[in-house]
């Protein structure tokens, strides 16, 4: 035998070999485990129902301080802020450009909590066998119509799932009222009062935005006055839970201020005592530079929104105390459906709290200011303060500013020279635009020229 | 007889008993046999050659020369044998002697210089070890032991850098411990990573950047996973650069694949003894920027912000420059307790062999301070390689390498807490937040910050060699790589009420990331050699290699203290913890045939085939070809060039991969924690959008050139072309965030394509006895281009601090591109009604390339009268530009420039600077560096055996000791920012790279 032929069969041998024992075992070999993650198609499982509605919840909970709050209170009059990223920070001169990060923040991450909650709805309908009488059906079609509530305050537009329509802002809070119809429906069945109330609550905040007064009116007067409903943070935690607003105004690098707007004095003073009387506003009586070391932050105390307010005053002696990590913020109330009721209503509107300035002089009394005899434009004005006063830095602020502009009431966005004098003027966004990673994620979609 | 023959009577004494060990079983047998003893010398200067291997060509028996060039080969058997000489850098000797029984036999060599090694043995790329000579492809290999010997080299990213065309090293800080980032012929991928593959002895290793605390955004450097190995073990470094080369390491291989070959002993040889000690020192090397405040009729009035300006006229401008002005800042600085950022280095090794083993054993322990009291970098390492021939058949070795490495980080770059940021960015005479003229937090604050990197690294390597027949060959490969890291950060209990570290730190905070990074390889390559015919051979050759690599970490957190010492996380009031797993397994499997025609016609082609876990569902194997030709044309009897000795003409064609990241193909959720009715409970949450298509990139390369040897083997010229094409590169596109996924996932669609030259012209212009001058010039091109996104995308835009960066099509990868402000036809800025200017985004405009397209390095050796050596090498990098973004932040947010506060600036000029403009701050990056110089002294061998050594080195070294550069920003155009990304690069309150001086003797026994 020839050392070639001799090469030839052991060739031959080994091909053999290597093709018995490579098919089997090559599989076997790449398995690489990932204790990590889950995939999508495990999540049809009936084992996981209690999980996704957690789910629902957390991902609500992960985008309402931010960046629903903290950035898109940077559009209003509600905060100033002194944060050192650039582009973040002239969202607080209300500048904005839809291919830098915090649109797609903001878009992402409600969408997140949109997509999971319409999904983990999608997935309830197979896998709980009463779905239509169970709490966490409801959970997530009330959690559904909040996102798109969400949504509709922050965007200037949306597009869903994917898909090649670009739904305007009316389009979006549209979109959520049948969840929350369903959810209402359900959570009736379930007998949860408190769910059956957060959707009321909801339908007359989407109602309103939509300027279907009537319907506002009608859900908001069906919500009991005491009515509260939570968005939690954790005190104990790796930073993926708590408030993120606590972070905000703590340590050297603070950069959450409370606007002009709504301070109880000068802008540029210390020492701010006297003209702190509202309880439901309060600041640091000084300012500090923050994480930017440019501009002045009058850190806020906990505003009536959040779960440590206590009504105490500085100006009374009073120490409001500031966000806590674990501090919690009201996804909904009774006091919010009364101003949804009460602005729905009018200067003449009578409702479960009497005249709309029976109304307005509760919330007054409630800031410890004096009782106003006002009427029409002047009382629907004061009716705006109060609701400004009463949910301040709660999440409201950027949907009322483009409800009263887009509804013809007037334009309260800040504007002007900027606190920040150096930043120079007030840009004149209101909203945060469809951001680039849609358009370039989306295949659906074309980028604008 | 033993004085006579050696100079030195204990290396003569070692030569005598090693080589009798050497030949002591022939001798036992009772055959007849004699001696051959001799001196092996330069054929020119005729100074001695010590280290020369001497064998007899029939049995592979043989030895090593002393240092002063003689060896002794006892228990030689009697008759006529031929003897060959070969040492690096010089041309093979063999020469004929007769033995007689009992007598001892004289034969000296005298050996000419040829720098062109077509023998060499080069193990990368092949199948098997293979000559130079019939490798298609260029092989560029580094002599660490020669190197380390002569520069100044502390680590391995040192070793590398400007050595070989084509591999780039981009340093991401000057701080002691950081990493760089290698790049192998310019950027050929967007989204799989640049670096290339790196083996230890035929082992994959995790090399690059580590991540740490910190790490991650930029706030701190990363340390580097090849800083465990101590470059006086290397031998030698084997670079193929890219796909033409890799194609039998497959899908992880289109970036190249360095190999590093550790030190073994030599069998035969004495035991040899190496010692070394080193001190010395690293400074800060470049002028720092001076912050200027124009104080206005403002500040002047508000003495509370602008204290400075209380008093002065108005216009009156300030100046100071807070980090050379600062005791605590600097080491250097005048003021402070250290007044140099020392370093030291001990290292002891032990090398020999007998008949049938070798050994090499060292130990290492080094340090070097950073110029930042919070910076340093240690390491004690050990290793142990072992070789065992029992038989001419069989051979094994064994190596083991342990290190430990012990590195403080401190905050630097992205973090607002810094020393250089706070101090570039801070305005003289303005009330400071912590002290006068930091931005933020000054020294005293910074070097607070306690980031501490304690790694533990076990690497082992076995490779079993056997040959049952005479043409059937086996390697057999298999080794561990094992990382052990405990990364610590801890803040101490704020007792001030300020909370400088925020409140979570404000009770005291320790974090502890503890990675474990764990890579086994299998590798095995068979080759059956036949001669088909008296002029044409064949090595078919068959290989598998398995590479399973796991990465798992841990991380526990513990927050408020009961006291400082009590800073064990379980002592914490709040701990938390969370645990980290990732996998990844890659097989392939190749088929390679080499012809040779008449030892001067190689033709090679080969055919891998590769899987991997990271690959999606619905893509299987991948399969990568290759092709290359080696021709010695000098060898054919027409040939004739003047000057031109040999002349090999090579080329090479070939595809490798670059495989996706773990898990990047899955769709996938993550568990996450909400807090349902106060209670924290689990959550899911989106985690990876995926892509079930994916698969690797491929790259595909053709490589042409040629290796000339040149007067008389004086001189060797290297000359390769290469074009690279990478087709369906990974391409990140943003998860559409309607879908509830946010991040981006990758597709196969892109194409980008790297070209260019690389020379490398070895010589000795001035060779006489008294005076050796050695010099090497290399030259590297490379022109990249992304060609397409398919269809995906029309750019990448992206940067920090501003979107400098773009990927588009037409354009190198991450290429600069600026925005000016609206200008009318003159070029005047055109001002706003309110005065201002305008930044016009709509007309952004093409700078340059991010990564160098041109690189010279020039290295000198002077050896004057054998004893006095002087090594010098000059490294230039150019074409590339490079972003200033902190002179972009200092003109524009802080105002502490000359430009802005200069009172007789253009006041519309002054506004252009202010602007969000950052054609201003993009600056061509060339420089040109005197990287490394080094005077050694070998002292006379009577001197050195007063030390009772063989030989005694002192050596005085220094690195980076000069710059010339076009880069007009604050730092060094060498030194990027993030060492965690791949394309953002920028000038931020970068280290500079530190010029260093130090001092060391050698001593060998």
């Amino acid at each position: 035998m020839t050392r070639f032929s001799k090469t030839l069969r052991l060739l031959a041998a080994l091909a053999v070999v290597g093709s018995v024992a490579g098919c089997d075992t090559l599989d076997e070999l790449l398995i690489a485990n990932n204790p990590e993650r889950i995939s999508e198609d495990a999540l049809n499982d009936a084992l996981l129902v209690d999980v996704l509605t957690n789910s629902v919840i957390g991902e609500f909970s992960a985008m309402y301080d931010d960046p629903f709050i903290w950035r898109g209170s940077m559009f209003t009059d509600e905060q100033i802020t002194g944060i050192n990223w650039e582009s973040t920070a002239r969202l607080s001169q209300r500048l904005v450009r839809y291919d830098e990060g915090d649109p797609d923040n903001m878009f992402s991450q409600i969408s997140a909590a949109r997509v999971m909650a319409d999904s983990a709805a999608g997935r309830f309908r197979t896998l709980i066998d009463n779905s239509g009488a169970d709490e966490r059906m409801a959970i997530a079609l009330i959690y559904a119509g909040y996102s798109h509530i969400i949504l509709g305050d922050a965007m200037c537009e949306a597009v869903f799932n994917v898909g090649e329509t670009i739904a305007s802002q009316a389009q979006i809070y549209e979109r959520g009222l049948p969840r929350f119809e369903e959810g209402m429906q359900v959570a009736g069945a379930a007998g949860r009062q408190d769910l059956v109330n957060l959707a009321r609550v909801g339908l007359a905040r989407a109602h309103l935005n939509l300027g279907n007064h009537s319907q506002a009116m009608q859900f908001a007067g069906d919500v009991p006055a005491d009515f509260v409903y939570w968005v939690e943070y954790e005190q104990t935690s790796d930073g993926g839970t708590d408030l993120v607003l606590w972070g905000r105004i703590n340590g050297g690098n603070h950069s959450l201020g409370v606007h002009p707007n709504f301070l109880n004095g000068e802008f540029g003073e210390q020492d701010i005592i006297a003209g702190q009387t509202d309880p439901r506003v309060q600041h640091t009586t000084s300012w500090s530079l923050g994480h930017n070391r440019l501009t002045r932050l009058y850190k806020p105390y906990q505003s009536l929104p959040f779960s440590g307010y206590n009504g105490e005053a500085i100006a009374d002696g009073g120490q409001p105390p500031f966000y806590q990590r674990g501090t919690d913020i009201r996804m909904a109330s009774g006091l919010e459906a009364m101003h949804h009721y009460y602005e729905a209503a009018g200067p003449d509107g009578m409702g479960p709290a009497g005249s709309t300035l029976d109304f307005v002089n509760a919330r007054r009394a409630a800031g410890k200011q004096a009782p106003v005899d006002l009427s029409g434009s002047d009382l629907m004005a004061e009716l705006r303060d109060q609701r400004g006063r009463d949910m301040y830095m709660g999440g409201f602020r950027i949907g009322d500013l483009r409800r009263w502009k887009n509804q013809g009431v007037g334009d309260f966005f800040p504007s002007g020279t900027h606190p920040t004098t150096e930043w120079g003027s007030y840009g004149d966004a209101t909203c945060f635009p469809l951001p680039l990673e849609e358009y370039e994620g989306n295949p659906n979609l074309t980028k604008p020229s | 007889m033993e004085q006579v023959l050696c100079k030195s009577p204990r290396t003569t004494a070692g030569v005598i008993a090693l080589a009798a060990l050497a030949f002591a079983l022939p001798s036992a047998l009772g055959a007849q046999t004699g001696s051959i003893r001799g001196e092996v010398v330069d054929a020119i200067t005729l100074r001695a050659i010590g280290g020369a291997q001497v064998e007899i060509v029939e049995t592979r028996r043989g030895g090593l020369t002393n240092t002063s060039g003689q060896y002794l080969l006892l228990n030689v058997p009697v008759g006529e044998h031929e003897v060959r000489v070969q040492f690096i850098g010089f041309g093979t000797a063999t020469q004929s002697v007769t033995v007689t029984s009992g007598e001892t036999a004289v034969l000296d060599f005298s050996l000419s210089q040829s720098v062109l090694q077509l023998d060499q043995i080069v193990v990368t790329g092949t199948a098997q070890e293979t000559q130079a000579r019939s490798v298609g492809n260029t092989v560029s290999t580094i002599d660490a032991a020669e190197i380390v010997e002569i520069a100044p080299i502390s680590n391995v990213q040192e070793l590398l850098t400007a050595r070989t065309p084509g591999l780039t090293l981009v340093a991401n800080s000057g701080q002691a411990g950081a990493s760089s980032k290698l790049r192998i012929r310019g950027a050929g991928s967007l989204a799989a990573g640049l670096a290339p593959v790196v083996y230890v002895d035929g082992v994959r290793m995790k090399s690059g950047t580590q991540g740490g605390l910190d790490v991650g955004w930029g706030g701190a450097q990363g340390t580097d996973a090849l800083d465990f190995l101590n470059p006086n073990d290397i031998e030698s470094v084997e670079t193929i650069k890219g796909p033409a080369a890799s194609t039998l390491y497959g899908a992880d291989a289109a970036g190249g694949v360095i190999q590093i070959i550790t030190k073994k002993g030599r069998a035969g040889s004495g035991l040899v003894w190496n010692a070394s000690f080193e001190t010395g020192y690293n400074e800060w090397a470049l002028n720092t920027p001076t912050n200027y405040w124009r104080c206005t009729a403002s500040n002047i009035s508000n003495p509370d912000i602008y204290p400075g300006c209380s008093g002065v006229a108005e216009n009156t401008v300030l100046e100071d420059d807070p980090v050379k002005r600062h005791p605590m800042a600097l080491r250097q600085n005048e003021g402070g307790p250290d007044n140099y950022a020392d370093l030291s280095t001990f290292n002891l090794s032990a090398r020999g062999g007998g008949e049938a083993f070798n050994y090499y054993l060292s130990f290492e322990n080094s340090g070097e301070e950073g110029v930042y009291y919070n910076n340093f970098s240690n390491r004690t390492s050990g290793r142990a390689n072992f070789g065992f021939t029992p038989t001419e058949r069989f051979s094994t070795t064994v190596n083991v390498g342990y290190a430990r490495t012990h590195v403080q980080m401190p905050f630097a770059n992205n973090s607002s807490n810094s020393i250089l940021r706070n101090g570039f960015r801070g305005r003289p005479g303005s009330s400071p937040p912590w002290e006068e003229g930091f931005r933020g937090f000054g020294p005293m604050l910074a070097n607070e910050y306690n980031n501490q990197t304690e790694a533990e690294r076990t690497t082992i390597a076995m490779t079993v060699n056997y040959q049952p027949t005479d043409w059937f060959t086996n390697r057999l490969t298999l080794g561990m790589d094992k990382q052990d890291r405990n990364n610590t950060e801890v803040y101490q209990i704020d007792t001030t009420g300020a909370q400088p570290w925020g409140a979570t730190a404000a009770g005291g905070r320790v974090q502890r990331d503890l990675p474990v990074d764990h890579s086994w390889t299998a590798d095995y390559a068979g080759t059956i050699s036949t001669d088909i015919t008296d002029d044409l051979a064949s090595s078919l050759s068959v290989g598998g290699q398995l590479v399973r690599e796991q990465f798992s970490s841990h991380y526990v957190e513990g927050q408020g203290f009961v006291a400082n010492n009590l800073n064990l996380i379980g002592t914490a009031a709040t701990t938390l913890a969370s645990q980290g797993f990732v996998e990844q397994t890659s097989l392939g499997v190749y088929v390679q045939e080499q012809a040779a025609w008449r030892n001067r016609l190689y033709g090679t082609v080969a055919v891998r085939v590769d899987d991997n876990s990271a690959f999606g569902n619905d893509f299987s194997l991948v399969v990568y070809p290759k092709a290359s030709v080696s021709y010695i044309i000098s060898d054919e009897d027409f040939f004739s060039l003047p000057y031109v000795d040999e002349l090999k003409l090579r080329g090479a064609w070939g595809q490798a991969g670059k495989a996706p990241a773990p898990f990047t193909a899955d769709r996938a959720y993550a568990p996450d924690v909400t807090v349902v009715g106060d209670i924290a409970v689990n959550q899911l949450s989106t985690a990876s959008y995926g892509n079930p298509d994916l698969k690797a990139e491929t790259g595909t390369e053709i490589e042409l050139g040629f290796d000339a040897s040149l007067l008389e083997g004086r001189a060797a010229l290297e000359v390769t072309y290469y074009n690279q094409r990478t087709t369906d590169a990974l391409i990140s596109v943003p998860d559409p965030p309607s879908s509830g996924f946010s991040g981006s996932h990758f597709v196969n669609i892109g194409e980008i394509a790297n070209s260019g030259f690389e020379l490398l012209l070895t010589g000795s212009p001035i060779y006489t006895r008294n005076l050796q001058w050695d010099a090497s010039v290399s030259l590297y091109t490379n022109s990249n281009e992304l060609i397409s996104f398919g269809g995906a995308l029309d750019e990448i835009a992206f940067g920090a601090f501003a979107q400098v960066h773009k990927h588009i099509e037409g354009y190198p990868l991450g290429g600069y591109w600026s925005v000016d402000v609206v200008r009318d036809a003159s070029g005047n800025p055109v001002l706003t009604p309110s005065g201002g200017v305008t930044v016009d985004y709509d007309n952004e405009e093409y700078v340059g390339p991010q990564l160098p397209t041109r690189e010279i390095a020039f290295s000198n050796t002077f050896t004057l009268m054998g004893n006095l050596r002087v090594f010098a090498q000059f490294d230039y990098k150019g074409g590339h530009h490079q972003w200033c973004a902190i002179c972009s932040i200092r003109n524009r947010i802080d105002r502490n420039s000359w430009e802005v506060n200069n009172p007789a600036a253009d006041p519309v000029e002054v506004l252009v600077w202010r602007s969000r403009q950052t054609k201003t701050h993009l600056f061509p990056a060339d420089f040109l560096k005197f990287r490394e110089i080094a005077f050694s002294y070998t002292l006379p061998t009577n001197l050195s055996n007063a030390f009772r050594a063989d030989r005694a080195t002192v050596t005085l070294s220094g690195r980076n000791i000069w710059m010339w550069t076009k880069y007009g920003g604050t730092s060094d155009p060498e030194v990027t920012f993030y060492s965690t990304r791949e394309f953002s690069e920028l000038d931020y309150a970068s280290t500079p790279m530190t010029r260093r001086f130090s001092a060391s003797v050698a001593l060998q026994f």
